[in-house]
């Protein structure tokens, strides 16, 4: 047994080619599994990272609500007996005077609390005593804005000038983390503040640590439900940043299953042709004695040997795709904040297993074909490399791949519930199928080139029957498939963006600042301004007997009526005339209403603001990509009525003569007020920056995809030729130019890449229909459209990659030498 | 057609590099073939008689000497040419049969002349005929490996001839047949020799093989031991 142990050995090695296709095939796909759980865990790590830096050890936030005219409470209002320490707050904002675009926020603190301040740490300065005018600054702003100890700052507030002395610079870190060169944040004595705010003794907000033995969850939820001037949350949410990360991860783990099954293909095909090549000395040692079953593990330790050292690999490359990843995640690098991947040795673990696996079981299959052989046929290399169809298994996948598609195509929630199921079955029922449909495709070709041209002939004839050739339409079909699905959904992400900025009327939205009367009086004063809508959001209203939260907009119906085209409704016109009556009515997005399982004429029980009131859904309608879906219409009259909230949350303008000049007359008149003034540009700009991010991470698929695919391809390009050189010496001595025999590799190679585009493109068209009921499942009513130009574009570049990987077995090919092939067997 | 000769061999010597040392596997071979004659080369395994035939076909090429085949000679024709010549002038025939795996028989035996981009339909008649005198007119839509090796070889043998070359040559065809099969080929070639007066050459092992042509050439360590004409059947 050792002599073959020695055997197996030498033979692995000098097939490097393939052994660094095995070996590679696995490190990928392992490791970016590794990468995929490392980053949806690391996605948290930056958002923490950053409320240790801002909050040290406060754990909750507590803020007077902003839906209210007069945002701030009274201290003797709060019950204090859980806090273990506190700092009351103020928060005022104006704008660096001479400076036209540099924000400050000028927060008031008690004298006594300027050292509880998390993460104080004085650079400079002397603070005692810490009132009238005096100011902290950070050691950034110091730098930025050239302030040193006992210089001055002018800051106007409220349309007024304001002098401020600095008197200490600290670390940039606590309050004034996000100092950058448009916005900071100065902390002077409360009093002051307040004065300046033409405020009494009130505060906007306590940064607060609770005593070790209260449990914050559970006393942000009594707080909120106890308190109506005031609401508290978790300065670090570990629920709400995991759900915030499972959204995305869902689609990046159905991206991996692609490549993890891509993978386990090669592998097979791999190990199938390992042990084709092995037979003839299998042969030769079980007619030595050797038992089959010894021959099948040494052969299966082969694939442990690949599984191995591609398991180490991957955990290094792993560790590299979990930083990459959660680097693109990290959308804190400015403040400072580092990414810090979450490096879990049980991923590590998990992953070196999952190898091992992936590795195991997609070789077990053709080892154990062993198995089946007669020792006769073995011994005697009867056994060869031409496709014998196994009619039974290509009607299988093809009947699997037909029953998919008809479920797929019915009426109904069937098709959207299966559609994960659906979508690897067609996908696999295909690729099991693919030599009979590259059969029926091919045979009239045969025909029609008998007369034509002998090459393209023989090339067609070698497609069909030639394993290694049929397994490169496969690899191909299944990486078009994942490369098309990448190109559709990005290319839908974007113009669905494109389109609701198309289909949405106005030219500029204000968001809130701190400042809300000021804000609506300015601008409601504006010159430039022709029409205003107001909007209230609100954006966890619960629904009293459900887990489900809404997304509330409050709008005024009859101007909402004309700025959202990008909806798709039933009945506009009556939808919004139900709104607008003076009843708590509610319209609800399609998403939300499944979730729910809500038709129109239910009611259901709304609670916002603590209050609770009962609504009548009046109408649903399809929201689409719009806030994921999950935007619900209640009138403005409503939410003021039912729930007192009285200050919009946006304002969407639309100007009498242009965005730029409205843009610019409120840029220059809501200064200081914290507001964010943004065109429709900038908006349809940030939201495509938004995604891009995710954009990346599936393109990094899409490139992983597409390299597996072509390594496989080119080492079953060379395979192909290694298997059949003797019949291209046949060719040759019966006349065959070699110009002619690199001439037939290279048909095979465009007929190949014209079969697998046509195929793969059918394939991915449906793949992507699929995947339309796949976001909706996901509770995202999202169109996804087939890109037709990428699929000219992969067209084109498989024929590319078909034509220089079959180029160094054309020249192999030139080279090949006739006596040798024929005269030894 | 003005030689009598199919076949000259002039003063051809082939030699290997094997590591450091050249080996002369053919050292100064002379002789010719006429047309029409039927030549078994004979000599102990190893001394070089498949090296002469391939030499002699033009799938490989001598280190010294010169071969001139129909009139040609062999070193002056370009690759092409050379392609050419062994479509419609050679007819190989292998001790492994050498048939291409996935095409027909009938495909296999076309496949000189659909390389040479003759028409598919209108050699069928030719097709049959030939299918008529190898008696396989019912195989014709098989895959080689569901054939006996002696049904292969007369395959292989068909291939050879329909583009009625003027030369035959065959490495052993019989060496991996049993004695039987091995007469009925050894039978056929004859008659091809004989019905339709082709120059055949063919490298064999046994005397009895040997018997069926008209002219033996014994070869012994890369040299010509005799060329006699085999006078019990001749
Ligand atoms: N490519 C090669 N390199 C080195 N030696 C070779 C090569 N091909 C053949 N030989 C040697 O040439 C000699 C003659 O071989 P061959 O013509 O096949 O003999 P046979 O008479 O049995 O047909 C043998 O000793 C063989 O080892
Ligand atoms: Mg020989």
């Amino acid at each position: 047994m050792f002599v073959f142990l020695k055997y197996l050995v030498r033979s692995s090695f000098n097939k490097k080619g393939r052994s660094i296709l095995l070996i590679l095939t696995i490190t990928i796909s392992t490791a970016l599994l590794i990468g995929c759980i490392g980053a949806v865990k690391s996605a948290g790590s930056v958002y923490k990272e950053e409320a240790v830096r801002a909050y040290k050890d406060n754990n909750v936030l507590i803020t007077s609500k902003n839906t209210k005219e007069f945002p701030f409470f009274d201290l003797d209002s709060i019950q204090k007996h859980e806090f273990k320490s506190y700092i009351p707050i103020i928060n005022a904002s104006g704008y660096l005077s001479g400076a036209d675009d540099v924000n400050i926020i000028l927060t008031g603190i008690m004298e006594k609390d300027y050292s509880k301040l998390p993460n104080y740490k004085l650079l400079k300065g002397y603070l005692e005593p810490f009132n009238e005018n005096k100011i902290i600054i950070s050691d950034k702003v110091s730098r930025t804005f050239k302030l040193n100890i006992n210089d001055t700052l002018r800051a106007n507030v409220r349309g007024n000038e304001h002098v401020f002395k600095v008197v200490a610079i600290v670390e940039t870190s606590g309050p004034f983390l996000k100092d950058n060169e448009h916005q900071f944040t100065i902390i002077a004595n409360k009093d002051y503040i307040q004065d300046i705010w033409g405020i009494g003794d009130f505060y906007s907000g306590i940064v607060v640590q609770l005593k070790d033995d209260v449990d914050e969850k559970k006393y942000v939820q009594y707080f909120n439900l106890v308190n109506d001037e005031c609401s508290a949350r978790l300065v670090y949410d570990t629920e709400e940043i995991e759900r915030i990360a499972e959204g995305m991860s869902s689609f990046f783990f159905f991206m991996l299953f692609i490549v993890i099954i891509m993978s386990c293909f090669i592998i097979y095909s791999c190990f199938k042709l390992i042990v084709l090549e092995r037979m003839p000395v299998v042969g030769t040692f079980l007619s030595l004695g050797a038992t089959r079953g010894r021959i099948l593990r040494l052969l299966l330790g082969e694939s442990l040997v690949y599984a191995i050292i591609s398991g180490i690999m991957a955990m290094f490359l792993g560790a590299g795709v979990i930083y990459l990843l959660s680097d693109m995640g990290n959308d804190l690098k400015e403040y400072g904040i580092a990414t810090n991947p979450n490096y879990n040795v049980g991923d590590f673990v998990g992953g070196f297993i999952f190898a091992i696996l992936i590795a195991v079981f997609s070789a077990m299959a053709p080892i154990i074909s062993i198995r089946k052989k007669q020792v006769k046929d073995i011994i005697l290399n009867t056994i060869g490399t031409i496709h014998k169809n196994s009619y039974i298994l290509l009607s299988i996948g093809l009947i699997i791949s037909i029953i998919s598609l008809y479920v797929n195509f019915q009426e109904g929630n069937v098709a959207t519930n299966l559609s994960p199921l659906i979508f690897f079955s067609f996908v696999i029922g295909v690729t099991i199928s693919l030599p009979l449909i590259v059969n029926l495709a091919i045979t009239p070709f045969k025909y029609v080139f008998q007369e034509v041209n002998v090459l393209f002939r023989l090339a067609l004839n070698n497609i069909r029957t030639s394993k290694v050739l049929l397994n490169n339409i496969r690899l191909l079909t299944i990486s078009i498939v994942s490369v098309m699905l990448i190109a559709s959904v990005s290319l839908s992400i974007v113009s669905a963006f494109l389109d609701v900025s198309q289909k949405l009327d106005y030219d500029i939205i204000v968001q809130q600042g701190n400042d809300s009367l000021r804000v609506s009086s300015i601008i409601n004063n504006n010159l430039y301004v022709k029409e205003i809508m107001e909007s209230y959001d609100y954006e966890y209203a619960e629904v009293v007997g459900s887990q489900e939260t809404l997304n509330i907009k409050a709008i005024e119906p009859n101007k909402y009526i004309n700025f959202n085209n990008y909806f798709d409704y039933t009945d506009k016109e009556e939808l919004f005339l139900e709104l607008d009556k003076r009843k708590s009515n509610i319209a609800l997005s399609s998403s939300i209403a499944r979730k729910l399982n809500k038709k129109v004429g239910d009611t259901l029980i709304l609670k916002l603001n603590n209050r609770e009131v009962d609504y009548k859904i009046i109408g649903i309608y399809n929201a689409k990509l719009y806030n994921n879906g999950d935007i619900n219409l209640i009138s403005k009259e409503s939410i003021q009525r039912d729930f007192g909230i009285f200050v919009p949350t946006e304002y969407v303008l639309k100007g009498n003569s242009g965005a730029d000049k409205l843009l610019n007359s409120l840029e220059k008149e809501l200064k200081g007020t914290m507001v964010k003034i943004r065109t429709k540009e900038e908006i349809v700009q940030e939201n495509i920056d938004n995604n891009k991010a995710f954009l990346l991470i599936l393109l990094f698929f899409a490139l992983a995809t597409g390299f597996l695919g072509a390594i496989g391809i080119f080492n079953n390009i060379g395979v192909s030729f290694i298997q059949r050189k003797k019949d291209f010496a046949i060719l040759s001595s019966l006349g065959m130019t070699s110009f002619n025999n690199g001439l037939i590799v290279l048909f095979e190679g465009i007929i190949t890449a014209v079969l697998s585009s046509i195929v793969g493109g059918g394939v991915s068209y449906i793949a992507v229909n699929i995947s339309n009921k796949l976001f909706k499942l996901m509770d995202i009513d999202f169109p996804v459209f087939f890109d037709f130009k990428a699929i000219l574009i992969v067209g084109v570049a498989i024929c590319v990659i078909m034509i220089t990987t079959s180029l160094p077995v054309i020249l192999k090919s030139s080279k090949l030498s006739v006596v040798k092939e024929l005269r030894y067997e | 057609m003005g030689y009598i000769n199919a076949v000259e061999v002039h003063n051809v010597v082939k030699s290997y590099n094997v590591g450091f040392q050249k080996i002369d596997v053919l050292k100064n071979i002379s002789f010719s073939v006429k047309k029409g004659e039927f030549l078994s080369i004979m000599g102990a395994s190893g001394c070089g008689k498949s090296t002469l035939l391939y030499l002699i076909g033009g799938l490989d090429q001598a280190t010294k000497g010169t071969i001139i085949l129909n009139g040609k000679n062999l070193n002056k024709l370009k690759e092409n040419e050379q392609s050419a010549m062994r479509r419609r002038e050679v007819g190989f025939v292998f001790q492994f049969y050498n048939l291409v795996p996935n095409l027909t028989i009938e495909e296999n035996i076309l496949l000189p002349l659909l390389i040479d981009g003759k028409s598919y339909r209108k050699n069928k008649s030719k097709l049959n005929n030939i299918l008529k005198i190898i008696q396989m007119e019912d195989k014709k839509n098989r895959y080689p490996n569901e054939l006996s090796g002696g049904q292969q070889q007369r395959v292989a043998i068909a291939r050879a001839l329909l583009f009625e070359p003027e030369i035959i040559l065959a490495d052993e065809p019989t060496g991996n047949l049993d004695s039987k099969t091995g007469s009925e080929i050894m039978r056929l070639f004859k008659s091809i020799n004989k019905d339709f007066n082709k120059t055949i050459i063919q490298v064999t092992h046994s005397e009895e093989a040997a018997s069926y042509g008209t002219d033996i050439l014994r070869i012994k360590d890369g040299e010509i031991e005799s060329k006699k004409s085999n006078f019990k059947t001749g």
